[in-house]
């Protein structure tokens, strides 16, 4: 089962400049303590043609993990738009929520984010070099793509090793007792 | 007849896999392949329900699995909802209070009613097809296609067992309703019959299946209400599909349901039997004669019999009755796929049958159709005749009002002691009753204190807040700001501690948990929270190496602040507690070899009118090598030693003599020194020498001496003497060669023939001890003339050592701490892994024989309660009589004086042990702990029955 699912998420400044930094309000509920912290990452995806533009906006680790109704504010700078094609700027694209846990990510939720000049006639006739200043983003919050991906979150794995190592150990154990006489 | 078919019963338009009723009647689940299972209000589908059609129709959809969910079934009690889906997974929900929440990204409007997971099943290797309850819901069993059926115990979800026999697919699993067997039907073309005691197949059953050809989603078999009869599905005998019938016993294949144009992919019995005709008024006891009344004497229309629905690959349904050979009922043209599960309802006469095609239709029978349903009384009564009484079977009954009083008390009483250690932290100090102390605590906590509100003030201004910058109280409002609190971990990662979230459960399971959580939590907290607010409090001292603005904290030093939190508390109740320590006369001596060759040893004195005033020195009596000052030799020894007494830097005697000093002690009594040349010398307190040079062969190793007048003294030779020096007689002369051959984890030890020990003392009892460097330790039992060890690494895998370390305080947990770390490094002595279980048992056994022989009372009766909670666990009825019948004794004892010498009378039995009286701890720790598992109930009631019958004699 899921120990953690996401309750709400609340896009916070939106819409909003470009250069100002995303807010998210996340609500989750957990059903099982966990000892390890939960890792929420925000990912923004420059170009849909190449992954190599995606940029890792923010990442923090959310924790202590017991069971009950929590929220945070997550907070990410915006993407540094000099990384992003010209031609992908304007226009819409993605972006990623991911929380993980011990290094496996479990749910995704995806936003699409549109981007355009704040005022219309800049929009009707875009100049040649994007003025960043006067770009909004719009992330459509009401439409989040959930996507969860089975983990198995109290997977006794420390237990499975020890008896691997005690098998070993026990192969190997010749040294019985020897009576002295 | 009423037939219909809810068009707002859907799975987004995909498969419905499987259907079935809450047995109350209220609910109805379905489970789908749009990878959810969907919980629906029954009223507005039954007949009744027409009139009030406005009520919520969907109540909850739960989104937990990751593929098409193939079978959804209640626990008997309704209080849990089983699930199994594609990817191996199956889940149990379980309802909870409050209000549903919304699925966030899903699409779906909120849930009506607060499903949650509770489990998940976790061990099938492929997709799980079909599920069931055992008849008490103590059991689930689930099937898969990974050709396994496994057991698991409910509501937990351990596994209990995994059937493994079948050679393909398994896509049907009934229980018996008596609870006796399991049935199982797979693509390998057979059913299996399995028995629930042990689990093993008792019957393959290669019916009409053989011929069966193509290929169904279920093969969904079922077991009659009466115990009699499996039906089993896709079974073909030319020209036709059938159903082939199973009988109880023999499991042999006699007759079968034909009819089917496809393969019969799921069956289904109704819950009741049914007779033609309505039994006559219970007044003239009808029931009863008739059930008393040999069967072939019943009239016809009174027999009952058993009412079964069929779905098939051929989109029919049929309705059969066991008295007639051709079917009630014929459904034709209702679905345009497969059906694939049927579910009746709790009254009997409603039946849900759902379908590939994505819809469910149900269909309302009437008595004259079906005929007139057989009570729950009679069906009971009918089955305990058949099968006797199933009763015995069922042990999660409590059967007496003792029992449930015992386990509520136990109950309280782990609250209690729950709460007690999370108090512990803060009230350690409080101890004494000295004013002073308690100041100092108030000012530390008080301290504590307006650090946290420093913290909170802190943590304000790390929240950026969103809209306007007011920070309000109330946290209701999902507007108001988040209350997070936020650092900078060491590798420089933002770590956020969520706001911990106030929902309306109001007194629900989940709350509970919750809080018990909290509390559990509390003291770490508390530590936590202290931490950065110090760092908050004397900002500079360890400059964060991250830099930059805000309030950036580093876990490493926030950890070491913790420590030292704690540690100054620990320091606190010393220094409270140093006065109680007064009241002991002497502290226990300690040996100290110093740096260039002299050897002292320490021992405090210290009368109990010095209450007030300062803590008197210790004498020190010390041993130097006497040293030429002969420029030419360096530093070369004579060979003499200085033995000088002191107390507080004032010299109360010295004297000199040849030989080296390797080992020295002493009490208030006398003073103790041993020459590497063998000789033993004994002062008195003055100075005095008590005896002429005592020659024991070897030079001493280790001295250790009691508070009265026993000295003991272990050889480098391997000879451990214990004497009276009062008395002048000798305890013991005993060598310690048994151990070397026993221990011989050391094994090159034991080819040298040198063996290394830590220390050589007397125990807190007044016992011998021997603490080998492995850990081991060894306690000489002066009576039996033997060695005992009590301590060693030879339980690897109990479940019991880790859990030693935080309860180490006394004898022999400490020797056992010893034993474990040192043993770690050892495994060449760790024998093949044997069951876990044994190795607990067995080491819990020794733990508490061990306690026993260092006399350590406390210990003793901590263990014994582990022992009896473990035995409980594992319901092992002979060990824990054994157990108990010992502290019980016989009937009559005289109430006699803690004892420990044996009484030469007729009866052997102590009525105390360890100065606890065995009956109190019979009365007081194991009944209790015996409480926990009610499979031992009656043993209890036993023993509590006994128990007070001898309290009444007494």
């Amino acid at each position: 089962m899921s120990a953690i699912n996401i309750t709400n998420v609340t896009v916070l400044d939106n819409p909003s400049m470009f250069l100002k930094p995303f807010q998210f309000e996340i609500s989750y509920e957990c059903l099982i303590p966990l000892k390890d912290d939960l890792e929420w990452k925000l990912i923004y995806v420059g170009s849909a043609e190449d992954e190599k533009y995606d940029q890792v906006l923010e990442s923090v680790l959310v924790g202590p993990v017991n069971v009950g109704n929590y929220r945070f504010l997550f907070q990410a700078d915006p993407p540094e738009w000099t990384k992003i094609p010209d031609e992908d700027i304007l226009g819409v694209t993605v972006l990623l929520l991911t929380c993980s846990y011990l290094g496996q990510e479990f749910i995704r939720v995806g936003y699409y984010v549109s981007t355009e000049y704040a005022d219309d006639s800049l929009n009707l006739e875009p100049p040649a070099k994007v003025l960043i200043n006067q770009v909004r983003r719009t992330v459509l919050a009401e439409k989040p793509r959930v996507t969860k991906f089975p983990m198995a979150f109290n997977a006794p794995l420390a237990n499975e090793k020890v008896e691997e190592d005690a098998n070993n150990t026990s192969n190997g154990s010749n040294l019985l007792p020897v009576d002295a006489s | 007849m009423i037939v219909e078919k809810p068009e707002w019963l859907r799975h987004e338009g995909l498969q419905i896999f499987s259907v079935d009723f809450q047995p109350s009647g209220q609910r109805c689940a379905t489970a789908g392949g749009d990878h959810k299972v969907r919980i629906w209000n029954t009223r507005p589908l039954m007949k009744e329900g027409e009139a009030d059609r406005g009520g919520e129709k969907l109540l909850a959809t739960l989104c937990d699995h990751f593929g098409s969910v193939n079978c959804v079934r209640w626990s008997k009690s309704g209080l849990y909802v089983a699930s199994g889906s594609d990817g191996s997974l199956v889940l149990i929900h379980e309802k909870r209070h409050g209000t549903g929440t919304v699925e966030f990204g899903s699409g779906e409007p909120a849930n009506v009613e607060n499903w949650k997971v509770c489990a998940s099943l976790r061990g099938h290797t492929a997709d799980v097809v079909d599920l069931a309850w055992s008849p008490d819901d103590s059991m689930l069993a689930t099937c898969s296609l990974d050709n396994t059926v496994r057991i698991w115990k409910m509501p937990g979800g351990s596994s209990v067992a995994v059937l493994t026999g079948h050679s393909s697919l398994v896509k049907g699993v009934a229980w018996d309703p008596i609870g006796s067997f399991l049935a199982s039907q797979s693509d390998d073309k057979t059913v299996m019959i399995w028995q629930t005691s042990d689990w093993a197949a008792v019957h393959r059953a290669e019916g009409p299946w053989r011929k069966s050809v193509g290929s169904t989603f279920f093969r969904r078999l079922s077991w009659s209400p009466c115990g009699h009869f499996i039906i089993t599905t896709h079974g073909y005998e030319n020209p036709s599909h059938t159903a082939q019938v199973l009988e109880r016993g023999d499991w042999s294949g006699t007759f079968n349901f034909v009819g089917h144009n496809a393969p019969v992919v799921a069956v289904r019995f109704n819950h009741s039997m049914f007779r033609k005709q309505p039994l006559p008024p219970p007044e003239n006891n009808g029931e009863e004669e008739l059930l008393q009344m040999d069967p072939k004497k019943v009239p016809k229309e009174m027999v009952p019999y058993n009412v079964v629905a069929m779905g098939s690959q051929d989109r029919n349904i049929t309705v059969w009755t066991t008295a007639n050979p051709r079917p009630v009922f014929v459904g034709k043209h209702f679905f345009t796929q497969s059906v694939v599960d049927l579910s009746w309802s709790p009254d009997g006469y409603s039946l849900f049958c759902c379908s590939l095609d994505g819809t469910v239709a149900s269909f309302h029978f009437e008595a004259k159709e079906l005929g007139h349903i057989v009570s729950e009384k009679e069906m009971e009564e009918f089955r305990r005749n058949r099968y006797g009484d199933s009763r015995s079977r069922q042990e999660s009954l409590a059967e007496s009002p003792a029992q449930l009083f015992i386990e509520a008390t136990a109950a309280a009483k782990k609250v209690g002691n729950s709460t007690t250690i999370v108090s512990n932290g803060n009230t350690t100090s409080n101890v004494s009753n000295t004013t002073v102390v308690t100041q100092t605590n108030k000012q530390v906590a008080s301290t504590t204190l307006r650090a946290q509100e420093h913290e909170e003030a802190g943590t304000t201004t790390t929240v950026t807040t969103p809209k306007n910058g007011t920070l309000e109280k109330d946290q209701a409002a999902a507007q108001t700001p988040v209350k997070q609190r936020e650092y900078r971990q060491q590798d420089g990662r933002r770590r956020i501690i969520p706001e911990a979230l106030h929902t309306e459960d109001d007194g629900g399971r989940k709350d509970r948990e919750s809080s018990a959580e909290k509390r559990k939590l509390s003291p770490v907290d508390a530590s936590k929270s202290e931490a950065p607010s110090k760092r908050l409090l004397g900002s500079g001292g360890s400059g964060g190496g991250g830099g930059g603005g805000g309030v950036r904290e580093r876990n490493g030093s926030g950890a070491s602040k913790a420590i030292e939190v704690s540690s100054m508390e620990r320091s606190l109740g010393l220094s409270s507690t140093t006065n109680t320590t007064v009241a002991i006369n002497v502290t226990q001596a300690s040996q100290l070899r110093g740096p260039d060759g002299v050897l002292s040893v320490q021992v405090r004195i210290s009368d109990e009118e010095s209450l007030d005033g300062p803590a008197v020195a210790p004498i020190c009596l010390e041993a130097k090598p006497v040293r030429v000052q002969d420029a030419a030799a360096g530093r070369g020894e004579t060979g003499e030693t200085d033995l000088v007494c002191s107390q507080g830097g004032e010299i109360r005697w010295r004297d000199r003599f040849a030989g080296k000093v390797t080992a020295l002690t002493g009490n208030t009594n006398f003073w103790a020194v041993g020459c590497e040349d063998g000789s033993l010398q004994v002062y008195t307190m003055a100075g005095r020498r008590a005896l002429p040079s005592m020659v024991v062969g070897s030079a001493a190793a280790f001295m250790d001496c009691t508070r009265g007048w026993e000295l003991l003294l272990l050889t480098r030779g391997g000879t451990m003497h214990v004497w009276d020096l009062r008395q002048s007689q000798c305890l013991l002369n005993e060598s310690l060669l048994p151990l070397t051959l026993s221990s011989s984890a050391t094994s090159s030890a034991k080819e040298s023939g040198v063996m290394r020990i830590i220390s050589a003392r007397f125990s807190e009892a007044g016992a011998p001890l021997v603490v080998l460097a492995n850990g081991h330790a060894f306690l000489f039992h002066t009576k039996m003339r033997s060695w005992l060890r009590i301590a060693d690494d030879f339980f690897p895998s109990s479940s019991f050592v880790s859990t030693w370390p935080p309860s180490g305080d006394g004898e022999l947990a400490g020797l056992q701490k010893g034993a474990a770390t040192l043993g770690k490094t050892n495994f060449s002595w760790n024998r093949t892994l044997i069951n876990e279980k044994y190795q607990t048992r067995a080491h819990l056994e020794d733990q508490l024989a061990a306690a026993l022989a260092l006399k350590s009372a406390e210990e003793y009766k901590r263990h014994l309660i582990s022992y009896t909670r473990f035995l409980t666990r594992e319901a092992d009825e002979v060990r824990l009589r054994e157990l108990c019948e010992d502290l019980l004794g016989p009937l009559f004892v005289p109430d006699s004086e803690p004892c420990y010498d044996s009484q030469p009378t007729t009866s052997t039995w102590e009525s105390y042990v360890l100065g606890m009286k065995k009956r109190e701890l019979l009365k007081n720790e194991v009944l209790p702990a015996m409480a926990s598992n009610r499979a031992v109930q009656r043993l209890l009631n036993e023993f509590l029955d006994m128990l007070s019958e001898y309290e009444d004699t007494q």
